[in-house]
């Protein structure tokens, strides 16, 4: 390739996410790897609060990106962004860790207060305004009755069942379901609209 | 509006991932034939797609990234070796196996090929040390010896991975007209060899893969050319050889 024409060729770091994804199905790592680096944190934020501890949060982070590297076709872009499709794999393989047991303590995981944290640095605009973000949506979720609250985080942090989370609560399963129906009613109106996943 | 459906409350739990595997079974079998409930999924799925972003922020170790770019720079080059062929889906008759390289196929064989006669630890299970998890695939390959008068430039890999066997060929010419490569397993103590129903043939650059059956017990794996549809007793010697 000529210099004019190097100098005319767009960084893969300039690529939109969907772009990226294309190469990622051709097996082209070097994609892959600025896909990882936009979104690890969040994926792995999203496990470390599941999971509790360093060690599951690296598993499941290891085998949601090794699943999305080796099955990248089945990314569609009609059904959400590439950070949403990534987060809802590391969601569900974080939710399989957890039941398999693997995690002993999940009640902590599941509570407030991790005592290890380890802050990710703002770099760009980008994170800045995901920052912005997470505060909304935290703040959204801090603002629910905290039966609805709690519910929500046990279920989606916790990775407990709907049943699990009934007899951890002592009330009826529908009681359950009701709390989770209606705290996420409420942050649906809350967050809408736009509410949708920075790229 | 449309009148509530009875599930309704269950959108919730099955967005939140709060389903039982059997319940979200149920409940996505159902989604199918209510259009009330796929609206709230919809609905409400914005809420379960920003959840992630509430939680803090926490950065992944530097290890992570270097461990899961090493596996996929292997595994890149691998498939870029392969050509195209890498990504064609697997055929649907197994008794047809041909140039059969499926993506995990392709991957597989792209592990052993890294590994040529060794063991080594790569990918699934756990193995703890220190403060960080890897996740570990046990991937043993065996070169095995190809009849050089039959195959001059053929090369054959057994690589076995989690327990599943794949033999992987290179620089074998296509079977003669009417006839197809099958595999054959020698066990212990046992005076021929059993026929199998892996059968395959050879891509036009002479490399091909096949599953094998399981090979607990096995002394050895061997090839000959059979008619079409395979043989009950092999017709011809073997010309590809592999000691386990």
């Amino acid at each position: 390739m000529s210099d004019r024409a190097a100098a005319y060729r767009p960084s893969l770091r300039d690529l939109a996410d969907e772009d990226l994804m294309q190469l990622v199905q051709r097996a082209q790592a070097s994609a892959f790897e600025v896909v990882y680096d936009r979104h690890a944190g969040a994926a792995f934020s999203l496990a470390y609060r599941m999971c509790g501890a360093r060690q599951f949060a690296e598993e499941v982070v290891q085998e949601a990106f090794l699943s999305i590297w080796r099955s990248g076709a089945r990314y569609d872009r009609s059904r959400g962004s590439v950070r949403t499709w990534i987060l809802g794999i590391t969601h569900h393989r974080a939710i399989d860790v957890l039941r398999r047991g693997l995690v002993q303590d999940r009640h902590r995981a599941s509570d407030e207060g991790i005592e290890e944290r380890f802050e990710a640095e703002e770099r760009t605009d980008v994170e800045v305004a995901r920052r912005e973000e997470a505060l909304e949506v935290r703040g959204a979720l801090d603002g629910l009755p905290q039966e609805q609250r709690r519910a929500i985080e046990l279920a989606y942090y916790g990775g407990f069942t709907q049943s699990e989370i009934a007899e951890m609560l002592g009330v009826p399963i529908g009681t359950v379901k009701g709390r989770m129906r209606l705290g996420m009613e409420k942050m649906r109106g809350q967050l809408a609209p736009p509410a949708e996943v920075l790229p | 509006m449309s009148e509530r459906c009875q599930h309704a409350d269950t959108v919730a739990s099955y967005l939140l991932g709060a389903l039982a595997d059997g319940e979200r079974r149920e409940f996505e079998a159902h989604l199918t034939t209510c259009a009330r409930c796929r609206e709230d999924v919809a609905h409400l799925r914005v809420v379960a797609d920003v959840l992630p972003l509430a939680v803090p922020p926490v950065a992944p170790p530097v290890q992570l990234r270097d461990r899961l770019m090493d596996t996929v720079r292997a595994e890149a080059s691998v498939l870029h070796a392969a050509g195209p062929a890498a990504d064609r889906p697997r055929p649907a008759r197994r008794r047809r196996l041909v140039p059969a390289f499926s993506r995990p196929l392709a991957l597989a064989g792209a592990l052993g090929a890294l590994v040529l006669g060794g063991a080594v630890g790569f990918g699934i299970g756990n193995s703890t040390s220190g403060d960080h998890t890897r996740t570990v695939v046990q991937v043993r390959t065996v070169r095995a010896v190809v009849d050089a008068a039959a195959a001059p430039r053929g090369t054959a890999l057994i690589v076995l991975r989690d327990g599943v066997a794949t033999l992987r060929v290179t620089g074998l010419p296509a079977p003669p007209r009417g006839k197809v490569y099958e595999v054959w397993l020698l066990r212990r103590g046992a005076a021929a060899p059993s026929p199998t129903d892996a059968l395959f043939s050879v891509s036009t650059r002479g490399s091909g893969r096949v599953a094998l059956p399981s090979v607990s017990g096995v002394e050895a794996v061997l090839v000959t050319a059979e008619p079409d549809g395979g043989s009950n007793a092999p017709t011809s010697q073997p010309f590809i050889n592999a000691s386990l």
